[in-house]
């Protein structure tokens, strides 16, 4: 993983030198000082920092990553249910494992539901789903403390629409990660 | 409109169109008799003639015994409305009733002078002068709003931009109490209509939902996400004191008191799916009220304690139904659309709810025999009405 960052930066910089090559059209003859004149021309202000960053800054980035990672795991459920389908138990024993090695992280779970049925009973049924999803990640090693739930029922639909499609992206248990210090 | 077919039995009424002066040229929202003939249809009890003049044969076709007609005189901002009754026949005039007020009142006016005609050809108080709450949809998020029982004189009572839903009256009128999501999870909040402010209650409680008010004591029912389970709790709004008093591993919602405060309806999931149950007021003695269908829930207690509305849910579809308060004798009110949230008028003539039968969520009052259902909302998305509680003093 390590490994990648600085590959991508350095592509990157070629990527931009190429681009601003282009425009220059005949007068240049040789071509081969590619490497220097314009990587000094852009020196004043370098965006993209060293690849040998700071340690910490480098930390900070791998731990933002894998949060976001959870987070946009969502988990989908049947109607009216709240059971785990198989690709809900996969994605969960992925962000099962990221949690067992990030130990602080803290995760909390928002069960949510599609507009079909009652909005009361929306709530109590986002709320079985949040616990259905907390109740795999605790099984598979989690320590309880560090996972917390909410439901907001049918309130906070990810997609709008009244569509078999938007039901189902709206019946999902979704995460909030924050790091305990 | 809806044509079906009422089976309670309505008195046909004319309304003749009100002799009408605004020679300061003032404006009116809508014509006197317009709105008492939506008084007269929305009441349950009458079935208005609508008329531009005294029409002896229309008014004995109709079988109306009686019309209405009267006088608007607006002059220098003030309003002076008289409302008189009269025999059909015979003309002569059965009691009449005056009233002065601001511009803004003349709704106001009409409202008390359909009451005050409800009293004296039936003997009751009626709903006219009541009020509605709901949620409405404003600048894309739910809001509590607060309007005249016919959805006019609309106001806004929540203003925080986050999720503001489930309304709820205090016994007095003069405060709601909401769930809102303002802090990322449902909690209960009370607002007094007169002032600005939001009280969170129950703080000790991580999220509460959903509350009904005891319409003796005030004291409120609720759902309380507990370690295991969605329960049912009561609490007191004033000290802020709150215990449980049904938990299980099931989720058990939506608990509505009957009208006496003694009992509560609630629903439960215990069997599988949700169905509607009766406790008693410390939440013992559970009783399973509802038989029939997969998926009960939002049950209202009528206000003579005979019967109860609820909503069942057929093929994803939600429908209000009425049943006696052992659940035989089930009747169905809608058909069209997803129809959700019955509320009952105070006198237990007419159920609002609201429904998605025009593409939009609006809300809707019909007959309690499910005829005559008129919408009262017409733009933007509404949901989950609630009727105020019946006005102190009797008749206006």
């Amino acid at each position: 993983m390590k490994t990648t960052v600085p590959f991508i930066a350095i592509g990157f910089s070629l990527a931009l030198f190429a681009c601003a090559k282009k425009p220059q059209p005949v007068e240049v003859e040789p071509p081969p000082p590619v490497e220097e004149e314009p990587v000094a021309r852009y020196e004043p202000p370098p965006p993209p920092p060293p690849p040998q960053e700071d340690p910490l800054e480098a930390e900070r980035r791998r731990l933002e990553e894998l949060m976001n990672r959870i987070m946009s795991d969502d988990i989908y459920f049947e109607f009216d249910q709240s059971t785990l389908t198989s690709q809900a138990r996969d994605i969960l024993t992925e962000v099962g494992g990221i949690l067992k090695r990030e130990q602080r992280f803290t995760v909390l779970t928002e069960g949510h539901t599609d507009e079909r049925g009652t909005e009361n009973y929306n709530i109590g049924l986002g709320m079985r789903r949040a616990e259905s999803v907390v109740k795999f990640l605790v099984n598979f090693g989690v320590a309880s403390n560090r996972l917390t739930k909410v439901s907001h029922g049918e309130e906070q639909p990810k997609a709008s629409g009244s569509s078999e499609d938007a039901w189902a992206q709206n019946r999902r248990a979704a995460f909030r990660v924050q790091i305990k210090n | 409109m809806d044509i079906s077919v009422s089976t309670d039995k309505t008195l046909p009424i004319g309304v003749i169109n009100f002799d009408v002066d605004k020679s300061d040229g003032s404006k009116l929202e809508e014509l006197p008799e317009k709105t008492l003939a939506r008084d007269f249809l929305l009441s349950g009890r009458f079935t208005p003639v609508e008329l531009e003049q005294y029409d002896l044969f229309t008014l004995s076709k109709e079988l109306a015994k009686h019309y209405v007609t009267g006088t608007l005189l607006i002059k220098d901002g003030q309003a002076t409305l008289e409302c008189k009754l009269y025999a059909t026949t015979s003309r002569e005039l059965v009691t009449g009733f005056a009233y002065t007020s601001s511009l803004e009142q003349i709704r106001t006016s009409l409202h008390k002078c359909t009451d005050n005609l409800v009293y004296q050809l039936w003997g009751v108080q009626g709903f006219a002068s009541t009020q509605l709450a709901w949620v409405s949809r404003i600048d894309g998020k739910k809001q509590v709003v607060v309007a005249d029982y016919d959805g006019f004189r609309k106001r806004q009572i929540t203003k925080h931009s986050s999720v503001n839903f489930l309304p709820a009256w205090s016994t007095d009128n003069s405060k709601i109490y909401f769930t809102s999501l303002r802090n990322g999870r449902t909690q209960i909040f009370e607002r007094t209509l007169s002032g600005n402010m939001d009280k969170h209650l129950f703080p000790q409680i991580d999220q509460a939902f959903g509350p009904s008010v005891n319409p003796k004591d005030g004291t409120l029912l609720f759902s309380v996400i507990g370690q295991n389970g969605t329960d049912i709790w009561q609490g007191n709004p004033q000290t802020g004191n709150a215990a449980r008093l049904i938990y299980t591993a099931s989720i058990e919602v939506s608990p509505s008191w009957s009208p006496q405060g003694t009992a509560f309806l609630f629903s439960s999931d215990k069997g599988g799916q949700p169905q509607i149950y009766m406790a008693l007021k410390d939440g013992s003695d559970v009783q399973r009220v509802s038989f029939f269908g997969r998926y009960n829930e939002s049950a209202v207690w009528s206000p003579d304690g005979e019967r109860i509305a609820y909503c069942s849910m057929d093929s994803g579809n939600l429908n209000i139904y009425t049943s006696a308060i052992d659940g035989s004798d089930v009747r169905k009110l809608t058909s069209e659309g997803n129809n959700e949230r019955p509320t009952w008028s105070p006198d237990g003539m007419a159920i609002a709810f609201s429904s998605n039968r025009s593409g939009t969520s609006q809300i809707y009052i019909m007959r309690r025999d499910g005829s005559g259902a008129t919408r009262i909302t017409n733009t933007g998305e509404n949901s989950s009405p609630v009727w105020s509680n019946p006005i102190k003093g009797g008749i206006p």
